[in-house]
């Protein structure tokens, strides 16, 4: 069953400017809808729902990223700048936020979807791993998603706010990521990509339990005394 | 060509280029026919005021972007110990559109020994330096001011080791948005701290790539943070941004590493309008809370290419027909959103956020 998160939107009536026809996707007498989707390490859309897990994913630019995006109904679409961001709720430190323009056309079912869903563009791309400051493990781990979405042509802003654990999404790259989402990972250390007489030298070392924070929060490496 | 003449320096201790004695550049290098800056006030340091590293004069041709990676090795300033920078002095002939100098650390496809210069190709993928600390930047090449001089905060320096590796880009372009009207020639001086024990300084490098800049969506913005590690306050010491001649303004603000909201005027830092010549905002002393860091922001304003949009759309890995500046090297066909901060004390990691 697909989850509908829509935690604020403002207005909730339909806006009495709309803009142009082709700008609105969905029904004005109706509230306007947000649900969050994600990009599959295959290169397609998926719902994200709460609670649920998100791959990490190699971009170009390097380090390990989660794509998040929205589809979207009863809204106006032209013009929409998102923002979304992991917070470490251990800490309340933001791991990682990114804000771009989203571009987004109507489906056959009625809502608007990223177009060229299987690309990075029109989806942020939240930078998670190497992270310095995050109290736990990145992957494995439960992190709170937030998103805004704005469209300041017609005064709308719609927000999401839900759990989600990030998973090393790219099987062949997986030691890679787990090596370069953990706590520990100071970043220059090569052990996450070299191998010493058939053995990887870099192991997982335990973290606290899912959905627990540590002791003494601990976040990444200090500075130097 | 006329005009021309050959050029070849060798590195010698204590001379141009430092301490590394055997490496040998040779280049071509043309008589400027119009204003080029003067950057004969970069002076020639002795190995106890520090080191002085030259790229001789070379072409830029008409039409073309010349970048090149030069590899160096830290003389030896301190009889074998570590030692201090603590004032770098930049000085690029005009057509410069920027001038890195990074710690070389994980190889992929990019390396050289003291003295060697990879010209183009893997010197222009970025992913090969994606780990490498950025030292100092200048994108300062005008006419009348060339030389970026920059004095560290008192007691504060940027630590070497004898022997350690760095990499020097220089990108020049001589085409339609930037001109070189002369040769390239860049020349740089490490000048040595007498602290024996500096407070270190660090720096952050912050980079979107997957951006879009297209005809149909003519003024997009990218957002983007980047958080320092520790439970330390930190020091904002000097900063700037970097973009090609579709951008418009690039901001860069203080952050406290935990609001979801732009911060406000009083935290901006820094500010550009001008891609070709970006200031470098030095002499700042912006504390940053222990878990804070920066915010900054890439506007820009879509425009037509001189010459079509073929050489745009076919850099564009959607193939959109939509004429879309996205993330790459070319001034001319390309785009970038880069933040460049320097800061201390240095945290126990180089600071990277893609």
């Amino acid at each position: 069953m697909t989850a509908l998160v829509v935690c604020g939107c403002e207005p909730l009536e339909p806006e009495p400017d709309a803009g142009p026809a082709d700008c609105f996707v969905g029904d004005p007498g109706q509230p306007p809808e947000l649900q969050l989707v994600y990009r599959t390490a295959q290169g397609e859309m998926a719902d994200l729902v709460d609670g649920g897990e998100v791959p990490l994913i190699i971009p170009p630019q390097g380090g390990h990223v989660v794509i998040i995006g929205a589809r979207l109904r009863n809204v106006n679409v032209c013009g929409l700048q998102m923002s979304a961001l992991l917070r470490d709720t251990c800490t309340n430190r933001i791991l990682g936020r990114e804000g771009r323009p989203i571009y987004v056309e109507k489906s056959a079912d009625g809502w608007a979807v990223p177009i060229a869903p299987e690309r990075l563009d029109n989806y942020v791309n939240i930078n998670a791993c190497p992270n310095l400051v995050s109290s736990r493990d990145v992957d494995q781990q439960p992190y709170q998603l937030e998103l805004r979405a704005v469209n300041l042509n017609v005064d709308l802003l719609l927000t999401a706010q839900l759990e989600v654990t990030a998973v090393c999404g790219e099987p062949d790259t997986a030691r890679q990521c787990e090596c370069q989402c953990d706590a520990d990972y100071v970043l220059g250390r090569d052990d996450c990509f070299t191998v010493d007489a058939g053995a990887e030298l870099w192991r997982p070392d335990p973290d606290v339990p899912p959905g627990t924070c540590p002791d003494v929060v601990d976040v990444g490496p200090d500075t130097e005394p | 060509m006329r005009g021309c003449r050959r050029v070849v320096v060798r590195n010698r201790p204590g001379g141009w280029s430092g301490a590394s004695a055997l490496a040998v550049l040779a280049a071509l290098a043309c008589t400027p026919e119009q204003p080029t800056g003067d950057i004969s006030g970069v002076e020639l340091l002795t190995p106890e005021k520090g080191w002085s590293l030259h790229l001789p004069p070379f072409e830029v041709p008409p039409g073309t972007e010349v970048q090149d990676c030069y590899f160096f090795t830290m003389p030896d300033l301190n009889g074998g110990e570590d030692y201090f920078i603590n004032r770098f002095k930049l000085g690029q002939r005009t057509g410069s559109h920027h001038l890195n100098v990074f710690r070389v650390k994980t190889i992929v496809h990019l390396d050289g020994e003291d003295g060697e210069v990879v010209r183009g190709g893997e010197c222009r993928q970025s992913p090969n330096w994606a780990d490498w600390p950025l030292v100092v930047n200048s994108q300062e090449s005008s006419v009348d001011s060339p030389i970026v001089d920059w004095q560290l905060p008192p007691g504060v320096g940027q630590r070497f080791s004898p022997g350690e590796k760095i990499m020097v880009q220089s990108h020049y372009v001589n085409a339609d948005l930037q001109v070189t009207p002369g040769a390239g020639e860049v020349r740089i001086n490490f000048y040595l701290s007498q602290d024996a024990q500096a407070i270190e300084m660090g720096t952050l490098f912050a980079t979107q790539q997957s951006i879009r800049v297209c005809r149909s969506n003519p003024n997009p913005t990218f957002e983007g943070t980047c958080s320092f590690p520790g439970s330390a306050e930190i020091h904002l010491a000097a900063m700037n941004g970097h973009f090609h001649s579709r951008g418009s303004t690039l901001k860069i603000y203080d952050w406290d590493g935990v609001t979801d909201q732009t911060p406000s005027a009083d935290h901006q830092c820094y500010e550009s309008a001008s891609w070709d010549e970006p200031p470098m905002t030095l002499d700042l002393d912006v504390r940053v809370p222990a878990g804070g860091g920066v915010w900054w922001s890439c506007e820009y304003q879509w425009q037509a290419p001189a010459a079509g949009c073929a050489d745009v759309d076919a850099r564009d890995p959607q193939q959109a027909g939509d004429c879309c500046y996205t993330f790459g090297n070319s001034a001319e066909y390309s785009e970038h959103c880069n933040v460049f901060v320097y800061y201390w004390p240095k945290v126990d990691s180089d600071v990277f956020c893609n």
